[in-house]
């Protein structure tokens, strides 16, 4: 869930009030969700210019199709929709492949785990609060980009997993399984390095 | 070895388990110590996930997106790079026909083309010289464009004025102006009313003719309608200072302020001739001029009118000697080879037809579109004429409800909501259009541009009047916005508004009170039509050609796009 959830409840509103041509309206929608919008897109992209511009242009896009905006749906998952499909989208034009931690059986089609250096965390460095949420980011930055964002769209921003499976145009058990097995990692990843 | 029931661990932590699975896995998690460890390493990560912080883009970003996205700023963005633009096309064409001047090649294809020219626009040619020489030869006189400018157009406002100036006339213009004012008045949407009471206005809400009172209202303009009669007809009557009495089908007044004595027919405006004898001087009609509506008007020659001519939805027909201004709304003017019209000779609507021979010592104006066809026509012609009319008005309306209803929708919301606002751009879009059209043509490479803008100006205004009859017949039909069939409305309101010609061509016949009656309902009904015309146009303007309001839907457009368009629409890749 965004930040100060009570809006969730009006978004319909807001969105009646943008279109209306309320401009105040404009600037709290956007002021309201740019964190999480930015945050989702820093996760997936791991570059604060790029999170930016994907932040920039989701709201544009939003903006643009705001008429078509049907509000019996989540106004939520559709901007997640959004923000993931450019950042999706960004990833594939950047042609980088981030190390996967899981790899397909070819006779079985399971995903399995690999081993992925720790990026040097020592449990001392364990002890703030700061420290534990450099070593929480870094273990989600770990992984690959389809479980990164299900993790954050569960964890950070809250969603149930149908809010989830419809912003990403996935069936609900594909989501279930790959928070699931994400999850699995990350356990694995913070038993390593607490060992 | 895991345990197998660690896979039901995670769903235990996100509360998916009944509550008796939950009691089993808590049963078993205290006797499994791998199960025990894992839970231990599951709920920490959970709580590391859950206590991570939202990131802060940096604080520009907000006016950065808002810069995007605000509508203010996107139009404000437009009219920057607009006023570039026109600059820049302004001085490239500047540049342009500069090099054509100076530069030898260009001048030599200049000359090619210009001896290539046929000789019809070498007729232009030599005809717009000749009003730049006459422009010339009148500014040498100092404010010669001026005044001949406004020579063309005063004998318009001074038979305008002749017009008003009548007894009746007059009366019967301002009681159909009031009566389309209170016609509008009926229309306007019960929606202002509500949000000035201070009730909230819910966004989105398309109550715009919302009709639970519209039979008080009704009741309303019914009794105004009343009032209007009664005051038009005690207007005349009012008009006579003295005593009047009626015998044998004859009313003889005696205006004790003028000296005057008045024999007439007992009846009213434009009944037949009205002898006035003012001491030795005798005159025909009162204030010596002759008014006629809806009937035509002849000065045999010989006959002398000391004063105006004035016909409407009537021609005159002048071989006398007519001292005023002989003013024809609606019909034209025809002079004979011994006329003589010593004031304005004016056609509104009409032609004038002069003969050589006749003489006119003012200005002759004519902004006629009818023939000069001496003569009323008659009844069934009338009513034929505006059958026609209706059936064409209603063929456009059924084209324009077909090929953009939803845009229909909506400069109809936006003529309802912001009628004062549409009414005031209304007006002024045709001084706009023109100015528009001008500015283009500075820039040479406008001016296609600028030749297309009086066809789309053309279209506006049809599609505008389309807005404002849909609206009428909405209110008629006591339906809300976009409830029903379109055509309905449109049937109803185009109806609505013939109906007064249709009345007014019934009333035309009898001499009398219902001439007055039928200029009345003829005025209303062309009052009326142009203001809803005006205001329509001013709201496809408002309205952005009919996008805006964009809550505004067909019922039919209110599902499908919804539901399914932001799936579709919502990330299309990007940077495409």
């Amino acid at each position: 869930m965004a930040e100060g959830s009570g809006v969730d409840q009006d978004d319909s509103g807001i969105v009646q009030r943008c279109l209306a041509g309320d401009e105040r309206a404009y600037r709290e929608l956007v002021e309201h969700y740019q964190k999480p919008v930015y945050t989702v897109a820093f996760r997936m992209l791991r570059s604060a210019e790029d999170a930016e511009d994907i932040t920039q242009e989701t709201f544009v896009r939003v903006f643009r199709a705001l008429d078509r905006y049907d509000p019996s749906r989540s106004f939520e998952a559709w901007l997640f929709t959004i923000t993931t499909r450019l950042c999706i989208d960004l990833l594939r034009r950047r042609k980088v492949r981030p190390v996967s931690l899981v790899r397909r059986d070819a006779e079985t089609d399971e995903e399995q785990s690999v081993d992925v250096e720790d990026p040097g965390l020592k449990p001392d460095e364990l002890t703030s609060h700061a420290e534990e949420e450099r070593r929480t980011r870094t273990l989600i930055d770990s992984l690959p980009p389809h479980y990164r964002i299900v993790v954050v769209l569960r964890h950070q921003q809250d969603m149930s997993y149908e809010e989830i499976a419809e912003a990403l145009h996935l069936p609900l058990g594909t989501v279930k399984a790959r928070i699931h097995r994400a999850r699995a990692l990350l356990k694995d990843r913070l038993q390593e390095g607490s060992s | 070895m895991r345990c197998p029931e660690s896979v039901r661990l995670q769903p235990f932590l996100d509360g998916e388990l009944s509550p008796v699975e939950a009691g089993e896995l808590r049963v078993h998690v205290q006797g499994c110590a791998p199960c025990m460890a894992e839970l231990a390493l599951y709920q920490r990560l959970f709580a590391m996930l859950a206590s991570l912080a939202l990131l802060s883009p940096r604080p520009a970003l907000t006016e950065r997106i808002l810069d995007r996205v605000l509508p203010s700023r996107i139009r404000r963005r437009w009219m920057r790079a607009l006023g570039w633009g026109y600059g820049l096309a302004t001085a490239g064409s500047v540049a342009g026909v500069a090099l054509l001047v100076l530069l030898p090649t260009p001048r030599a294809i200049l000359t090619l083309l210009a001896a290539a020219a046929s000789h019809r626009l070498a007729e232009a040619a030599v005809f717009v010289l000749d009003a730049i020489a006459f422009g010339a030869v009148q500014l040498a006189s100092g404010w010669g464009i001026v005044d001949g400018l406004f020579g063309r157009i005063a004998p318009v406002v001074r038979a305008l004025g002749t017009l008003f100036a009548r007894p009746g006339v007059d009366v019967v213009l301002l009681t159909a102006t009031l009566a389309s004012g209170l016609l509008l008045w009926w229309l306007r949407p019960r929606e202002l009313r509500a949000n000035r009471a201070g009730r909230d206005r819910g966004v989105g809400h398309v109550a715009c003719w919302d009709s639970d009172r519209v039979s008080s209202r009704f009741l309303g303009v019914r009794l105004g309608g009343l009032a209007i009669a009664v005051l038009m007809l005690l207007a005349p009557v009012a008009r006579a200072t003295s005593v009047t009495t009626v015998d044998h089908g004859t009313r003889v007044s005696i205006d004790a302020g003028k000296g005057s004595v008045t024999v007439e027919p007992a009846d009213s405006l434009g009944a037949s001739r009205r002898v006035v004898v003012v001491g030795p001087h005798v005159m025909v009609d009162d204030d010596g001029a002759l008014v006629r509506v809806f009937s035509d008007v002849a000065v045999p020659e010989g006959q002398r009118v000391d004063g105006d001519v004035v016909t409407i939805f009537g021609s005159s027909r002048i071989d006398g000697h007519v001292t005023g201004n002989t003013v024809s709304v609606c019909g034209s003017v025809r002079l004979g080879p011994h006329a003589i019209v010593d004031g304005d000779m004016v056609a509104i609507l009409g032609v004038i037809d002069r003969a050589e021979g006749a003489t006119v010592g003012g200005e002759s104006v004519d902004i006629g579109v009818l023939p000069p066809i001496p003569g009323i026509p008659a009844l069934p012609s009338i009513l034929l004429m505006v059958a026609i009319l209706w059936l064409a008005s209603l063929f456009g309306g059924w084209l324009v409800s077909l090929v953009i209803p939803g845009r229909l929708l909506r400069i109809t919301a936006t003529a309802s909501r912001r009628t004062a606002a549409s009414l005031l751009l209304g007006l002024a879009s045709l001084p706009l259009a023109l100015i528009t059209m001008a500015l283009l043509c500075i820039t040479v490479i406008g001016i296609p541009v600028a030749a297309l803008l009086p066809f789309a100006f053309i279209i506006m205004v049809w599609i505008g009047q389309y807005a404002g009859i849909y609206g009428l017949g909405l209110k008629l039909l006591r339906r809300r916005l976009g409830e029903g069939a379109m055509m309905m409305a449109l049937l109803v309101g185009t109806l609505f508004v013939s109906l007064f010609f249709v009345a007014g061509a019934l009333l035309a016949g009898p001499p009398g009170v219902s001439r007055t009656l039928a200029l009345f309902l003829v005025c209303v009904g062309s009052l009326f039509g142009i203001a809803l015309s005006i205001i329509g146009t001013g709201a496809v303007i408002l309205s952005k050609f009919g996008v805006t309001p964009v809550e505004v839907v067909l019922p039919a457009e209110s599902v499908a796009p919804a539901v399914a368009a932001p799936p579709a629409s919502a990330a299309p890749p990007l940077g495409a």
